[in-house]
């Protein structure tokens, strides 16, 4: 019971090998990559989205076509055969999570991914307890951002502490915020 | 209490552990697992689509427009589909069918896209095949019926509408004029268009308008539950009377049946009569309507019985309608009363169902000819005569002597296992054609999903024999070209959004050419006959959902039975013979004998048997299912009763029944008279002793059904012995109101439950321990003079008793109102359960989920938590769709609007019965019901402040016609 808690368990810092070595620093610092022009329904949808191989060889069927490194991509591709990608963000199947929802109420990606966008291999930067639910869901003012802020890594407020409270009542985000049980478990 | 012996308890126990040691070998790793607990959750693969579908967004779910259809008629449905995976069928709101509702059997649809016993390979002689093999022989068997303009080439097809299917037969007679096409179902309308023709001197079908009746008088006609009936017209019906609320006059509802029906069990008109007696007391009404003689002798019951039906017959808003049961006689008496009665209320089209013979008659005619051996080739398309015919037939026998046979269908049945090639059809959910609904509006059927296994169209299979081979999109296309010329597109692009092709057909106004015939005579009782009633199950029908899980534990409305037929016999005849529910009789007609359960049921003809088809089969979960079989004793020249006899046997069943589960032992069923619905007092309830039946038979013990006024219930209002916590303030308080004077006890609503909210099935065995997990029950409760019904979700009580004896808090208030249930934190001790008053919690014994086939698995709502062992659960009120609801609602920083939120329940109720809402929204629907002055509580004495509530049924006063 105690040992849940431990990085060990929850996967938090540990590398998961990928079928291609996909780096995100690369793609969003190296390229300029947005992070909707591969996780497209992030603002519609629960799911965030994941690119098919359709994505990644609409780029690289003009660009680095040849690498070896693309290989896997090029043979899906060419066999119709989806890629197997490892999850490394993962809330068990009793947590009904919704992105769209928090992206509309002004929570970044980095506070839940970290800066996905330094990293070369990513790695999960939070432990995804529930407790790391309930630290943002009691004291939202401390993470709100400005929607126009939302995939910007690097933003950061002057003063989070009035700019939250501020935000809390633009974006009418529950005050004194609700965290009752059926939100996320059904 | 029975108690379990040893025995039964180490058999639930499967697997190699007994129960003794794995509860050693738990206490021992007990004491690891407090250092180790749990691992990490292990690696996921996400596997993405290698081009993904343009308008796809995972996590969305799709709709689609399509239709099901029953004996030839569309009803059109939506489809959800999650990520290319059909999971849930619902009404569709703009198909003039049912308005967006949907019945149990439409819904419990989709199980059968699932179904375990799908057939998966393409068998010759029982040996594995090719597709090309199979095509080869096909062709060929054509080429030679070709030779002789189609003799001898016999296709056999369930009834159809399909005007693409129909033309595609019209284009084969020109080559092959001498191909015989015979669409054959057990129980069709065939005696209503039958009937049209003699009085009208064309083959028409009617069109009943209920919203504008006002009398309407069935004869064997269960408009409510038959799904020959579009569900529009119960939706119709409670709707005007709903509407009608507080005016001098409700639309009165005349039934005259020899075995309850929900449409009779719904009406307190209602005459209770031999089968064989209805031509005659239908001659008699019209006798008496025209020219005020009577003809026959009847008793002075049913005198009282027509003389108040004449009584409210006058104008142009009346409705008679014959059932499908009743003989031909019957519907040209309705036909023609309705010529001059029913002018405003009944339209008539002409009719694109089979005409000319009975689809009995017309497979008496195939078996002859298949035993003098004048079939070459039989091919047939889903229908499975083998079971669904009268034994008599020896329709097995037959096929094996026609040259080649052909049977292609989604499922395994008896009639695939005796033909010489079996080959897969595709599901109607994975292949295109289109049907005519009711009132000839034709239906687009589109597919959700490629074939799961390979199944083959019968419109791709027709055009082999033509000039060009298509698939069915392709049949479909050319032959709505070819009708819609200028704008197909735009046509074709609506009914792929709205599932209408097009509109319905202009009515015609026929004249009546009606003749009495002469004095019809009922015939006279033999000395120790009985009459045998055949009747469809109410929830397997002719045995079609046969292998449906779902169908098969959904209790049945009247029975209450689970997973097996019996034979009801009123319970007079019980009283009489001494009968226990379960002892087994034997019934003997000149046709054979069956050996069935016997099950008394109030209100069921007095010297009359009803058995019911659908049981008994040979395939599918005939090892779960028991039962049996009807058609064996079924007679093709009296296909609706015939006479018997009875031997009792010494012999005792227990029955699957659900009538005695979660008994709750209070008045909890209100009526209240028309005339009083202003007062709110003047709520009355039914004798508790008369109002829940332990063992029906014992109902007529109880002629003491007094109604008692509700102020002698001296309890103290808004006293409660919980603690007075109050609710936090909250924008929206969900609740639920559930009009018992519209339910007619369909029960679709559970079956809706089941399919949104991933509920196990617990199987017969399961139902005998009172193991069912239905999270909505209907409750029925009866005695020989009345019957109510009754659906049972989670109260959701605002003081919850559940939630004080939980001692790991796994289930706690929301601040909407909600009695919410969390699975993970539940350790199973069941207290909430024994605490609930209204008992509506259900536990998880098993990992029945988990039992489940790769395949049944795609059914599951992914919004939903698929619960485990040692789980208790209940309604959330569809908590997944008010969260969806929230998210569309905060994202755009609006409230929820009124109707946002549809539970699944309340989404396909046929008669609207359920409403849901904000109940701090003083506009609201739901606000609105609870305001009415029939507006009850359940036990409101506990003080639980429940936030389901009911309203009382309307009865008729006391003197009052």
């Amino acid at each position: 019971m105690v040992y849940r808690h431990f990085p060990m368990a929850t996967g938090e810092g540990s590398l998961i090998n990928q079928p291609i070595a996909f780096s995100h620093q690369h793609h969003v610092q190296g390229a300029g990559l947005d992070c909707r022009y591969c996780h497209t329904s992030v603002e519609k949808s629960s799911s965030a989205g994941f690119p098919d191989t359709g994505t990644c060889y609409g780029c690289h069927s003009q660009i680095w076509n040849k690498a070896p490194i693309l290989e896997p991509v090029r043979k899906s591709a060419k066999e119709n055969k989806p890629l197997q990608w490892f999850r490394v963000h993962r809330i068990p199947d009793y947590v009904f999570f919704d992105h769209s929802i928090h992206i509309s109420k002004g929570i970044g990606c980095v506070s839940c991914h970290g800066a996905i966008s330094t990293m070369k291999v990513v790695v999960q930067k939070r432990s995804f307890l529930m407790r790391d639910c309930l630290g943002c869901h009691q004291n939202p003012e401390k993470f709100v951002r400005p929607v126009s802020q939302i995939f910007n890594e690097n933003w950061t407020a002057q003063d989070q502490n009035t700019l939250g409270k501020e935000l809390i009542k633009k974006y009418h985000i529950n005050a004194p915020p609700k965290t009752n049980c059926n939100a996320c478990h059904r | 209490m029975k108690t379990e012996s040893l025995d039964s308890i180490n058999n639930e126990w499967s697997g190699s552990v007994s129960r003794r040691s794995f509860l050693e070998m738990t206490a021992k790793f007990l004491a690891l697992a407090g250092i180790s607990g749990c691992t990490r959750l292990p690696i996921e693969k996400i596997v993405p689509y290698v081009n993904a579908p343009e308008d796809m967004v995972p996590g969305i779910p799709k709709f689609y427009a399509t239709a099901y259809t029953h004996g030839g008629l569309a009803h059109g449905i939506l489809v959800e589909s999650h990520m290319g995976r059909p999971t849930k069928i619902e009404g569709n709101p703009l198909h003039p069918s049912n308005l967006g509702t949907a019945t149990a059997q439409q819904q419990a649809y989709i199980l059968s896209l699932y179904d375990q016993f799908r057939s998966a390979d393409i068998t010759q002689n029982n040996k594995k095949s090719s597709w090309e093999k199979c095509k080869e022989q096909l062709t060929q068997s054509v080429i030679r019926a070709k030779e002789k303009q189609g003799q001898g080439l016999y296709i056999l097809t369930e009834l159809t509408s399909s005007p693409t299917l129909q033309d595609q037969f019209f284009q084969l007679k020109k080559t092959l004029p001498k191909m015989k096409w015979i669409q054959y179902e057990p129980i069709s309308h065939f005696n209503s268009i039958n009937a049209s023709k003699n009085v009208f001197g064309k083959a028409l079908q009617p069109i009943y308008s209920f919203d504008e009746a006002t009398t309407v008088v069935c004869f064997d006609a269960d408009i409510f539950n038959s799904p020959l009936y579009p569900a529009r017209y119960a939706h119709d019906f409670m709707s005007k009377r709903r509407s009608d609320e507080g005016k001098q006059n409700l639309t009165s509802l005349f039934v005259i049946e020899p075995t309850p029906s929900l449409t009779g069990t719904w009406t307190s008109d209602r005459l209770n009569i031999a089968a064989k007696e209805i031509p005659t007391i239908c001659q008699e009404l019209l006798h008496r309507l025209q020219k005020n003689t009577e003809v026959n002798n009847l008793n002075a019951d049913t005198k009282t019985f027509l003389q108040k039906i004449i009584s409210q017959c006058e104008g142009d808003r009346c409705l008679f309608i014959a059932g499908e049961n009743a003989p031909v006689v019957v519907h040209e008496i309705c036909h023609h009363l309705n010529s001059i009665y029913g002018k405003k209320t009944v339209n008539y089209i002409e009719a694109f169902l089979p005409a000319e013979r009975s689809p009995l008659e017309e497979l008496k005619k195939l078996s002859q000819d298949l035993q003098s051996g004048q079939v070459e080739t039989l091919i047939t398309f889903g229908a499975n005569p083998v079971y669904n015919s009268p034994t008599e037939l020896q329709f097995a026998s037959a096929i094996a002597k026609a040259k080649k046979s052909f049977h292609f269908s989604f499922c395994q049945d008896e009639t695939a296992n005796v033909s010489e090639w079996r080959v897969p059809l595709a599901h109607p959910l994975e292949s295109w054609s289109d049907a005519r609904a009711f009132d000839g509006t034709v239906t687009l059927i589109q597919p959700l999903i490629e074939p799961l296994f390979d199944g083959k169209s019968i419109h791709n299979i027709l055009s082999l024999f033509s000039d060009q081979e298509l698939s069915d999109y392709q049949c479909l296309q050319k032959y709505w070209k070819s009708k819609l010329s200028d704008d197909f597109e735009k046509v074709w692009n609506k009914a792929l959004s709205e599932g209408i092709i097009s509109s319905k057909p202009n009515t015609v106004s026929p004249k009546s050419n009606f003749k009495t015939s002469g004095n019809l005579s009922t015939p006279s009782n033999v000395a120790g006959e009985i009459e045998i009633i055949f009747r469809p199950d109410e929830t397997i029908w002719d045995g079609r959902f046969f292998n449906n899980p779902w169908l098969q534990e959904l209790p049945k409305p009247l029975t209450k039975l689970t997973w097996e037929n019996v034979a009801i016999v009123s319970s007079q005849f019980a009283k009489k013979e001494k009968l226990k529910n379960g002892q087994m009789i034997v019934i003997k007609t000149n046709k054979g004998t069956i050996k069935a359960p016997v099950f008394a049921l109030p209100r069921q003809a007095t010297n009359s048997i009803t058995v019911a088809f659908g049981y008994g089969r040979k395939s599918g979960l005939d090892n779960k299912a028991q039962g049996y079989n009807a058609y064996s004793i079924w007679d093709a020249d009296s296909p609706f009763y015939t006479t018997g006899t009875v031997t009792i046997l010494d012999e005792l069943r227990e029955l699957p029944c659900t009538q005695t589960h979660h008994e709750i032992d209070k008045d909890i069923v209100k009526t209240i008279t028309k005339e009083k619905i202003p007062h709110t007092s003047s709520i009355k309830t039914p004798n508790p002793s008369s109002a829940l039946m332990s063992d029906p038979i014992s109902a007529d013990n109880s002629t003491n059904n007094e109604i008692l006024d509700s102020k002698k219930n001296n309890y103290k209002k808004n006293a409660s012995l919980f603690p007075n916590n109050p609710l936090p303030e909250a924008e929206e308080a969900w609740a639920m109101t559930i009009d018992l004077d519209s339910c007619t006890g369909c029960s679709a609503c559970v079956v809706a439950c089941q399919s949104e909210n991933n509920i196990p099935v617990v199987g017969r065995d399961g139902v005998l321990q009172k193991r069912e997990m239905h999270w909505i029950r209907v409750d029925h409760y009866f005695s020989e003079a009345e019957s109510y019904f009754q659906p049972i979700p989670c109260m959701h009580c605002e003081k919850a008793p559940c939630e004080l004896v939980c001692p790991v808090g796994a289930t706690v208030h929301s601040d909407d109102g909600l009695n919410q249930m969390v699975y993970n934190r539940c350790i199973g001790t069941r207290y909430c359960s024994n605490n609930c008053p209204y008992k509506v919690r259900r536990f998880n014994f098993f990992s029945l989920n988990s039992d489940d086939s790769e395949l049944l698995r795609l059914q599951k709502n992914p919004q939903v938590s698929v619960r485990s062992r040692g789980i208790m659960e209940k309604c959330t009120y569809c908590v997944q769709r008010i969260q969806a609801a929230r998210i569309s609602a905060k994202k755009e920083n609006r409230s929820i609007a009124d109707g946002e939120i549809q539970t699944a329940c309340q989404a396909t109720c046929p008669t609207k019965a359920i409403t849901f809402g904000n109940k701090n929204d003083l506009q609201a629907t739901v606000t609105k019901m609870r305001n009415n002055p029939r507006s009850y509580v359940l036990l409101e004495e506990l003080g639980t402040v429940p936030r389901t509530t009911y309203l009382a049924k309307i009865k008729k006063g006391p003197g009052h016609a």
